[in-house]
């Protein structure tokens, strides 16, 4: 019952994933600002994952996942390899983040923004890859709390209740 | 909201889906290098073109907006460059008349602007927009008027993508300005990005560098020309046990502050490689014996 009433899509929810998987071309490719602005494209993946099957999710996650490895010469597919198998999980345990309260909220984000540098890290080969102290201590800790923010204010001020829809 | 066990769905088609598109994503990330080109390069014609067209523009803007001042200071500077090495460029041509040294491998320089993806996984790599139908090859140097930025490493018709001396991948054959100390520059990653340096490896033990030396390139490997500056030397790194030494570079470019950039392409439709060494075909000597040098040398006529 909740499947089938999560896949009926309001128009407003699409046009909130579209807008952020465009302010996050805009702002990292476009103006250049690189990794000093959050992964709206996680941020799009994991709300788009609250209210779409799995196979919907996925596709999404692979669908972003390609438009970030255009520039992975070394590794294309290790975006949309980590995204899509993000969209799959994220879209299988929602029901576990039933609330819409900033602090379950909070935590979807981070674990998902985590899940995806761990997903990543994993697939993107030996000879790119950063030692896992450096990568996670410092760098993917601070970038899942900026995402979940995010994710936190987008949703937040969307004014979305996923599991009224 | 919670559902007991026996009452969640089986596998339905979009978990199927699901798991189809997960494994799609395996198949391109398991495609061999020369294949994964191909879409990477289709995703950056396509759906990317108008952020990186706009990125383009607002480069061109960005350069176009240097203040004439500057631009009119750096003629200045380079036309007295230019008068200054008049004379030696006199003598170096006549020297090299005299000792039967032909000139150097001709290059062509091609202008382009950087453009920086930004995005995960683009670390050390940037876009130029200019391509094959501009003359650019894969390998072909990028360099800036301080020294080596990095190298060509995809291109297509009107597009290319380059690596730079960040990159893991990069390499480059080094020697001191004089020629004494051969060496292989690579870069380190330092603890991030910013920290990212130059290592030069494979000194031989009994070389010694001092801080300060400045590093060009060799021209070994035929991939850069000799003589691009790459950087100066900073510290020693490591002294392996009587064997080899490797210091940190403090390199002369960095890559942050690139939006201009000139690729050096050597013009091989219009050099001939068989005259470049001034060697005879077949007899293994020079082509001009000595004494015909010393006969044609004005200075013994006299």
């Amino acid at each position: 019952m909740g499947l089938k009433v999560a896949s009926r899509v309001p128009q407003p929810f699409l046009l909130l994933i579209m807008c952020l998987v465009f302010i996050h071309l805009l702002l990292r490719l476009t103006l250049g600002f690189g990794h000093r602005t959050p992964d709206f494209f996680v941020v799009a993946l994991l709300i788009g994952a609250k209210g779409w099957n799995q196979g919907k999710s996925s596709a999404l996650g692979f669908l972003l996942g390609t438009l970030e490895d255009g520039f992975s010469a070394d590794s294309f597919g290790a975006h949309a390899f980590s995204l899509s198998v993000l969209g799959l999980v994220s879209s299988r345990i929602r029901d576990i983040f039933v609330g819409d309260s900033p602090v379950f909220l909070f935590a979807y984000f981070f674990l998902g923004k985590f899940m995806r540098e761990v997903l990543y890290w994993i697939a993107i080969g030996n000879s790119a890859r950063d030692s896992f102290l450096y990568l996670f201590l410092p760098d993917a800790v601070l970038g899942a709390a900026y995402v979940s923010l995010v994710g936190v204010i987008v949703t937040s001020a969307s004014n979305l209740r996923y599991g009224n829809k | 909201m919670y559902r007991p066990i026996n009452r969640r769905k089986k596998p339905d088609r979009s978990q199927l889906f699901a798991f189809s598109i997960v494994f799609l994503s395996l198949v391109l990330l398991y495609l061999p290098p020369q294949l994964q080109e191909t879409p990477a390069y289709l995703v950056r014609a396509t759906m990317l073109k108008p952020f990186i067209l706009a990125q383009e523009y607002l480069i061109e803007r960005k350069v176009h907006s240097i203040r004439v001042e500057v631009l009119q200071s750096r003629v200045d500077s380079l036309l007295m460059v230019i008068i200054n090495q008049a004379n030696l460029k006199e003598e170096n041509t006549r020297i090299k008349e005299l000792l039967g040294v032909t000139d150097k491998i001709p290059h062509h320089h091609i202008s382009s602007n950087i453009i920086r993806p930004g995005t995960t996984g683009s670390e050390g790599l940037f876009l130029l927009n200019v391509g094959a139908d501009q003359g650019i090859s894969v390998s072909d140097p990028v360099i800036l008027g301080e020294g080596l930025l990095g190298i060509v490493q995809e291109v297509q018709s009107s597009s290319a993508v380059g690596m730079d001396w960040t990159h893991f991948q990069f390499r480059a054959s080094a020697m001191t300005q004089d020629g004494a100390v051969y060496g292989l520059v690579r870069a380190d990653a330092g603890s991030f990005r910013e920290a990212d340096r130059l290592l030069i490896d494979g000194v031989p033990f009994h070389q010694e560098l001092d801080p300060g030396a400045v590093l060009v390139t060799s021209g070994l490997g035929g991939v850069y020309p000799r003589g691009i500056p790459i950087g100066e030397i900073s510290t020693e790194a490591e002294s392996s046990l009587g064997w080899r030494r490797s210091y940190w570079v403090t390199p002369f470019v960095l890559p942050g502050e690139a939006v201009h950039a000139v690729v050096v392409s050597p013009n091989a439709d219009q050099f001939n490689y068989e005259g470049l060494w001034g060697f005879s075909s077949g007899t293994g000597s020079l082509s001009r014996p000595v004494e015909e040098i010393v006969r044609s040398d004005s200075l013994a006529k006299n």
